[in-house]
């Protein structure tokens, strides 16, 4: 259930800077300010949405709430702990309460492990329950996520498998360790616009069914607005403006809000 | 007089599993200056349409049946000489993967004017090059950026570079196959608008490929929809867009998200794309069908005309 009182996670201005190599033929490094001060939070239960186009720092954002990039400066708390400079064994523990469905699940998944392999692996890494239950727990995930009969995918291998299935089998590798906040980074992109929908609905159903809090990038606002609670829009490594979806949708106060929902396209013919 | 005329295209993929019937009896014409669009989900042979009409299918693909008329030519029986004559110059391909369709170790002023000269044996580098710096201001990238490798261009920068190679020898047909995919809303809306007004400017015919719906409404006058290798409905944006009349068309209308409306919880039940090696008898789509009769599954459905340009593939559409 969606309750405002309870932050579950939050940024405290987030800087992040990329600096590229010198290369031999062109000179001085080069800096890249990915993120300029990023504050937010995310409160439990909800999906929030985090909108913008290619190079606004969106991605760097989820990467950092999942601790694949460390910030620059500012802080991330985890249910009011910070979680900034956490390493060893809390920081195994935070792994296992958030997790990360990625961009293009052609990529994403280990082409050499199989379908079972792939799901149970989190599992056997956090070292829960024994091979009986690990079977039980993926057979659940599997038909959570539309992969039904789940027997029948056992020993499929990523390549015998459309690029929807992909993904659900992301999103069944990312969830089997009942996560509290999982991080979604354009899970449609790669994928049809009606296989795009059906992948919505199955991560809403989870949401609801597990109580999870997503955090969903996207660079579409009709997506974020058809999944999501509260959207932020980021622009150029900065929070430009953030509240209820509708809300941003129907009257949106930021000039590049404007220009997003302009560029959408819309049956105009 | 159309430009071109495709009648009754067949096109199939040999593979392990067997003959691979990825298009099936697909025909259309396009006029001078109009512009198709091409909609389906992945796997529904609307890339193979597009490759056919290249000449480009790869070796293990054969076309089993039917014709590819241009300029009254058809292109099915050219020889590999006589198509490579049409080929760029007068049909030109804008493709899926900008960012792989450019070659990385040449700068992408030199790819471009290779095209021209590889087409113009009479021209002079410098004219070629001269060429491609008018192409380079028609699309909208500096022309100090000219002389850059692809790899400094970002993914809208290369879909440009890609529009001005295939107005590179002024084409009267392009294939545009899924050039807005990879890139963001902000920059798919640029590209659209570019593709949209080279296409207006030059009387350009388009066939646009998509699985986009609505980026299709925003480009061309008619549209295709493609399910399972067949055209299941044919005709002009407006008729289809307002009066959808195969089941398969209304679902893709209606899975698709705009934020003009609030779309509650759609259920939409997509099954896999049926099997295209032994394909059904009766009609494809009615394993997917919210209105199918049990005759749908025993006998091949008919065209149903339902004005002179709109047309669809469904017996229920009477």
């Amino acid at each position: 259930m969606k309750d405002p009182s309870k932050v579950i996670i939050q940024l405290e201005h987030i800087s992040k800077t990329f600096r590229t190599r010198a290369s031999l033929f062109k000179g001085d490094p080069k800096e890249v300010m990915a993120l300029k001060g990023v504050s937010f939070n995310i409160y439990r239960g909800e999906i929030f949405g985090l909108v913008g186009e290619s190079g606004s720092g969106k991605t760097t954002t989820g990467r950092i709430i999942v601790k694949l990039e460390d910030p620059d400066h500012g802080k991330l708390l985890l249910d009011g702990n910070d979680m900034t400079k956490i390493k060893g064994k809390t920081l195994k523990y935070f792994r296992r309460k958030v997790q990360m469905i990625f961009q293009d699940p052609y990529q994403s998944l280990n082409p050499y492990l199989s379908i079972y392999d792939i799901i149970s692996e989190p599992l056997i890494i956090h070292n829960i329950g024994n091979t009986e239950t690990i079977k039980e727990k993926v057979r659940d995930m599997m038909k959570s996520v539309g992969l039904a009969p789940p027997d029948d995918f056992f020993y499929r291998y990523p390549h015998q498998m459309s690029g929807g299935q992909r993904q659900r089998i992301a999103i069944a590798r990312a969830m089997v360790l009942k996560p509290e906040f999982v991080v979604a980074d354009e899970p449609t992109s790669m994928l049809d616009a009606s296989i795009a929908i059906h992948i919505f609905n199955i991560l809403s159903d989870i949401q609801k069914k597990l109580n999870v809090t997503f955090l969903f990038i996207t660079h579409s606002l009709a997506a974020a607005r058809y999944l999501c609670d509260r959207i932020a829009v980021i622009y150029k490594g900065e929070l430009v403006e953030i509240g209820p979806a509708e809300d941003i949708i129907q009257n949106p106060s930021h000039p590049y809000t404007r220009a997003l929902i302009d560029a959408h396209p819309r049956f105009r013919y | 007089m159309a430009l071109l005329t495709v009648e009754n295209l067949s096109v199939g993929y040999q593979t392990r599993k067997g003959f691979l019937k990825s298009v099936q009896g697909v025909s259309f014409a396009l006029d001078q200056g109009q512009s198709l669009g091409i909609v389906g989900e992945s796997g529904c042979g609307k890339t193979t349409v597009g490759m056919a009409l290249m000449g480009l299918l790869p070796d293990n693909a054969s076309v089993t049946d039917g014709k590819i008329l241009f300029e009254d030519q058809d292109l099915l029986k050219m020889s590999k000489k006589e198509i490579r004559q049409v080929r760029w110059k007068k049909i030109a391909m804008i493709f899926q993967a900008a960012m792989n369709a450019l070659n990385p170790v040449h700068r992408v002023s030199e790819q471009i004017s290779e095209a021209i000269l590889a087409h113009n044996p009479e021209i002079s580098e410098e004219a070629a090059m001269k060429q491609v710096e008018s192409l380079f201001e028609l699309v909208g990238i500096p022309l100090d950026r000219m002389r850059d490798y692809p790899h400094h261009y970002s993914g809208g920068m290369k879909q440009r570079a890609i529009i001005a190679m295939a107005l590179a020898c002024h084409p009267s047909l392009i294939i545009a196959d899924e050039p807005t995919t990879a890139l963001d809303v902000i920059v798919q809306s640029q590209i659209l608008k570019a593709i949209k007004k080279f296409q207006k400017e030059f009387k350009i015919s388009l066939i646009f490929i998509s699985h986009d719906i609505a980026v299709v409404a925003d480009v061309c006058d008619n549209i295709g929809i493609m399910f399972a290798g067949q055209l299941v409905e044919y005709g002009r944006i407006k008729e289809v867009f307002d009066a959808p009349m195969h089941p398969y068309t209304k679902s893709l209308l209606a899975s698709y998200l705009t934020l003009d409306k609030k779309v509650v919880q759609f259920n939409s039940d997509m099954g896999e794309t049926p099997d295209l090696i032994n394909p059904a008898a009766g009609c494809r789509f009615c394993e997917r069908c919210s209105i199918a009769e049990a005759t749908c599954s025993l006998r091949a459905p008919e065209w149903v005309d339902i004005s002179p340009t709109h047309k669809a593939l469904c017996y229920q559409c009477k």
